[in-house]
Order: structure tokens, then sequence, then C-alpha cells
């Protein structure tokens, strides 16, 4: 019996919205998704990243992006995603004079309580890609406690900013 | 009514990192202080604080925060905690261009070491220009080695904003505690 193994063709980069509309069509694939095993492979098939056993299901798909972004993520000295941040020691003073954000968002991750890159940008009122960009650099010098498949937890940018301390920081006209 | 005790922040660290300095760039109030005439030649300073320095901002809904400078003679360490008690903040500065910067850092290291634990605390080092030796890095170092992470960065006392910069990442952690 000859097995067919289709492709599942995947850019390890941000889609725009026509190319997710492209994704969703393919995946849109009838009953040939009950009649193979499938493979999710690099452009032109040189490298397997993950097989998919029929009949191919949207969870399974899911689950197999998820863990593909995981390990691409890893590779690539990237944040994982859902993972959470917390400080071992002060980073190098050349890794926080890139950027006047850097001192600020480096004192949230500090806390007891580990933060994930989207509230690290809440918190420090910055854009989402400098606290993925820190974080990446944070994480190859060394100094970052890396917490992956955490249950979420209340966010604190809630709560930064308010109160008695929110007070303070407009007393001394800090943001 | 009953009425919260106010905050306050301490500025520490020996003799003439500017920690008068610090709190005149902050305070609503002209600093009070309480200088006498040097007589320490190794100071290289006029006055020198015995007492210590106080500040204050003051906040719109009519509470304020408490700015205090500890005395910098190791002979006053015994007022250094007690200042420090209930502290929402300590901000340690450190003069590079002193004998033995890392030294003066390990000195408030152990005054502090019982309150620093749970403690709201920034270290910064001035005159980096001038000496740039040790590094900034070097002080990080010596806090890791004991086991605590708290922002150290170069400042210059002179400098609003450094001071500001310093305080925020105070602010930062008491809130991250809330």
């Amino acid at each position: 019996m000859i097995r067919l193994r289709p492709t599942l063709k995947l850019h390890a980069k941000p889609l725009a919205d026509t190319d997710i509309a492209r994704i969703t069509t393919f995946l849109r694939i009838g009953r040939e998704r009950l009649g193979h095993d499938w493979e999710i492979a690099t452009d032109g098939g040189h490298d397997v990243l993950g097989h998919l056993a029929r009949p191919l299901q949207y969870e399974d798909v899911i689950d197999a992006l998820s863990d593909l972004e995981r390990r691409l993520s890893r590779q690539t000295g990237m944040p994982p995603p859902g993972a959470r941040f917390r400080l071992r020691r002060w980073p190098a003073h050349a890794l926080l004079q890139v950027d006047a954000e850097r001192p600020r968002l480096a004192s949230f991750l500090l806390s007891a309580r580990p933060v994930d890159l989207d509230e690290l940008a809440r918190l420090g009122r910055v854009d989402p890609s400098a606290c993925e960009s820190f974080v990446a650099a944070l994480m190859a010098a060394g100094v970052l406690d890396v917490t992956e498949n955490v249950a979420s937890r209340p966010d604190a940018a809630g709560f930064v900013g308010g109160g008695a301390l929110g007070e303070i920081r407009r007393g001394l006209g800090l943001r | 009514m009953t009425t919260m005790p106010p905050h306050k922040i301490v500025f520490t660290g020996p003799p003439g990192v500017g920690k008068t300095t610090a709190i005149a760039m902050l305070s609503d109030i002209p600093p009070v202080v309480t200088d006498v005439p040097n007589t320490d030649p190794a100071l290289r300073k006029e006055h020198t604080t015995v007492g210590l320095d106080f500040g204050q901002v003051d906040l719109a809904d009519g509470q304020c925060v408490r700015l205090f400078g500890t005395p910098g003679q190791l002979r006053f360490e015994f007022m250094w905690q007690i200042i420090a008690t209930d502290a929402l903040g300590l901000v340690i500065l450190i003069d590079n261009s002193r004998p033995d910067p890392l030294d003066d850092l390990a000195t408030c290291l152990d005054a502090y070491q019982h309150l620093l634990p749970t403690m709201n605390c920034a270290v910064g080092i001035g005159r980096i220009p001038d000496c740039p030796q040790p590094s900034v890095d070097r002080f990080s170092e010596l806090l890791a080695a004991r086991g605590l992470v708290f922002p150290v960065l170069p400042v210059d006392v002179r400098r609003r904003e450094d001071v500001l910069a310093l305080v925020d990442t105070v602010l930062i952690q008491a809130e991250m505690r809330a």
C-alpha cells in the first residue's frame, strides 16, 4: 500500500490576513483529511517538523503548530509563546542602555510573580515588539528564568499606576 | 477618620555621594539639612550631614512622600536602619570616585541586610563618566553574589531625571508587590 504524505507548508513568520485566509482555505481539505497521514515540513520538504496521523483533526493541527512555534522560538532565541519571565540577576548595563525604557521593563521583571510578554508590554506601556526583543536579549544573556505552560494569573497591569502609589507617581511627575 | 502614615523614601550611601542633592532634586520644599563643617580630611568636602536630610513631595490628595537622607559616615550606622524601617523604598547611592566603591556598597548591604529581602531598592552609581571603573556591572555582580537582584543604574544626582529613574524602579517594585 502506498501511503501518501501531503505536506502542510508553513512559514515561521507573522501571517498577513491574506495568508491566514489562504491557510484557512487550504485546511478545508474535505475528505482528503480522512485518507492520508500528514507531515509538517519546511518549504521544499527538506525537514519534516511534525507528523499528523489520519484522520486530520483540527485540534491536532493547532497542537502541532503550537508545539512547532515553541520549538522554533527556542531555536531562534525568541521568547516562547505564553511563557512567563523573571530576572535572576540585574542585566548588564550594555543591554539596558540600548533603550531608555529597558531599565523600567527590567524592574517589572524583578517581581516574585513572573510576567508574560503581553503583560510586560502593558505594564511598561511600550510596543510588544520592544518587549519581545528585550526579553530575547535577556534570555540570550542567561539572566532570565523562563516558566512555560503556567496557568494565567491576574494581570498586574490593572493596578500598577493606581491607588496611593499612583498618587506618588503623579506627584513626582512620573507616568 | 484614619490617616495613612506618610510614605517615605530613604536615600543612603557613604559621605559625599550626593544624598542631599538627590533629595533637593525631588523635594517640593527646601530640604532640611543637618550639615556641619567637616573635620574629616578624607571626605574632601566642606560640610557633612550628621543628623539626617529631609525633603517632601506633596501629593494632590493632601498626602505627602517624605524623603530622608541618612548621615553618610559609618559612625552613624546605628541610625541607618532606624530611618529605613517601614520605608517604601531605599535608594543606595555610590560614588565611583571614592577609593573602594564596591566596598562602600558592601558596607550598605551589610547594614541593611535584615531589611533588604523585603525592601524595594535601587542602586545608583555616581561619577561614572570620570571614573568608569569598577563598571556598573560589577555592582550587579556583587548584589548577585549575595542573592540580591536590584536595579543598578548610573546616576548624576544633579539631574532630576536620573534621580527619578531610580525612584521609578523602586515604585515599580512596590507596585508589583501590591
